[in-house]
């Protein structure tokens, strides 16, 4: 065993000194390029570049354990598949009541509409595309879609499901590109709270339930309700759903949305090239 | 054949395939929502012995920070200034104990984590104006301490038993 002298020693040869010193410089350049990243985003087009090589190296060296994992999520799956299909009788049944009200609710809006010659803004392209990875971790969530430039999308494109929305396009690569979840601590999201359209902003706090800050009133709102997009600031389209009400929170002036989708069990996503129309008739 | 896998160009080797192996699961498996990749590997380059790079290591270190930035979507910089931390506590940590002496080697490393943990919370309070959930981050960090007796274990065994 080498004592504390012998070691003393050693911090004063040359090598060690110099990879001490290479480390703190390394150590504060990386700190720079932390703060100009997540001020300034000059990286976009090089991270863009050359994440599409990574991924291809990345994929192929995880490979095994990719496996692993979808060998045991198999045999997770096939536990489950008399309970889903137990559910997914139930649900059929109810399926074919609510498609005709529904019916009858959009003929009814489609009336209102044009009698008070409100401007649509529903008429937007979309595409659905695969869900390559989710990237999420402990403090930022995102997902890799298999869509990019190439299929005409651009940054802020809004990304939905089935179920609801799910966030938005934040970068953009030629066949690969980041959807930024609604879970995420950088995303904000201008929502309405359906019943007595109370406006706030949904904010990502990396947890399953994001947050809405920002609301005026908060005595009116109640568990349940149903929380969709406002369609401020014109990145997300009006009206979509989010989630429900989960919690409220009277001290800190938030509430907790149950959101409506769950990334990790879904294969494919929607994504909406929303733009507004400007045209007024 | 025998020599080449306790060669030390081996073990170099080994240890970037390692790193690579783990950036990349980190991205690619769901069970990454309760073990942080980025801890572990850093674990790794905090266990680790020494490196046939010498002085180039910290470079290379800050290359795989890189990488894991542009997959995984940190900042660009975020993996590299961890990786570089958890180098520079290794050396730190060798003034005080050699590789064989856990013990020592897991207070710095206990301690480093709350360094780390702290820098963190309040860099993203201050960026993002989000209060995150202590507890959340907490459970991951103390996985990390379980499993760095057998990690260090694995890593002497690696550096040390094999060169007697």
């Amino acid at each position: 065993m080498r004592s504390l002298e012998n070691n003393s020693f050693r911090f004063f040869k040359d090598s060690y000194i110099r990879t001490i010193v290479i480390t703190i410089v390394l150590s504060f350049i990386s700190l720079s390029l932390i703060y100009i990243d997540s001020t300034k985003r000059i990286y976009s087009d090089t991270r863009t570049n050359i994440r599409d090589t990574i991924l291809a190296i990345s994929s192929t060296v995880a490979t095994p354990a990719i496996l692993l994992e979808e060998g045991f999520s198999s045999l997770s799956e096939i536990n489950n598949l008399y309970a889903e299909l137990d559910e997914y009788k139930k649900q059929q049944a109810l399926s074919s009541n609510i498609f005709q009200e529904l019916s009858i609710l959009r003929q009814k809006v489609e009336v209102y509409e044009r009698d008070l010659n409100i401007i649509k803004d529903d008429n937007y392209a979309s595409i659905a595309a695969e869900i390559f990875t989710d990237t999420s971790n402990r403090y930022f969530s995102s997902i890799l879609i298999k869509a990019g430039s190439n299929d005409g999308l651009v940054e802020d494109n809004t990304i939905v499901s089935s179920k609801g929305l799910i966030g938005r396009i934040s970068e953009v690569g030629n066949k690969v590109s980041r959807g930024l979840l609604l879970t995420d601590i950088s995303s904000r999201v201008p929502i309405s709270i359906s019943n007595n359209e109370i406006q706030g902003i949904l904010i990502g706090q990396n947890l399953k339930k994001p947050r809405v800050f920002y609301l005026k009133d908060m005595s009116e709102l109640k568990v349940g309700d149903l929380v969709i997009t406002s369609g401020k600031g014109g990145i997300f389209p009006s009206n979509i759903p989010i989630g429900t009400l989960a919690s409220k929170n009277q001290k800190n002036k938030y509430i907790e949305i149950d959101l409506f989708e769950r990334v990790d069990s879904l294969l494919r996503v929607r994504i909406i090239n929303y733009k507004l129309k400007k045209n007024i008739k | 054949m025998e020599n080449f896998f306790i060669n030390n160009y081996f073990k170099e080797f080994f240890f970037h395939l390692t790193i690579l192996f783990i950036i990349s699961i980190s991205a690619f498996l769901k069970i990454n929502n309760y073990f942080d990749f980025l801890l572990i590997a850093s674990l790794i380059i905090f266990a680790r012995n020494k490196s046939l790079l010498f002085s180039y290591y910290p470079l290379a270190l800050f290359t795989w920070g890189l990488y894991s930035d542009v997959l995984i979507g940190f900042p660009f910089g975020y993996s590299g200034v961890i990786f570089l931390f958890f180098l520079f506590l290794k050396e730190f940590a060798a003034i005080f104990s050699d590789i064989e002496n856990i013990k020592v080697r897991f207070y710095i490393y206990a301690l480093g984590l709350i360094v780390l943990l702290l820098f963190e919370y309040l860099a993203i309070s201050f960026f993002f104006n989000v209060s995150l959930s202590i507890l959340n981050i907490l459970t991951k960090y103390f996985l990390m301490l379980i499993i760095f007796y057998p990690i260090s274990k694995i890593f002497m065994y690696i550096e040390i038993y094999n060169e007697k």
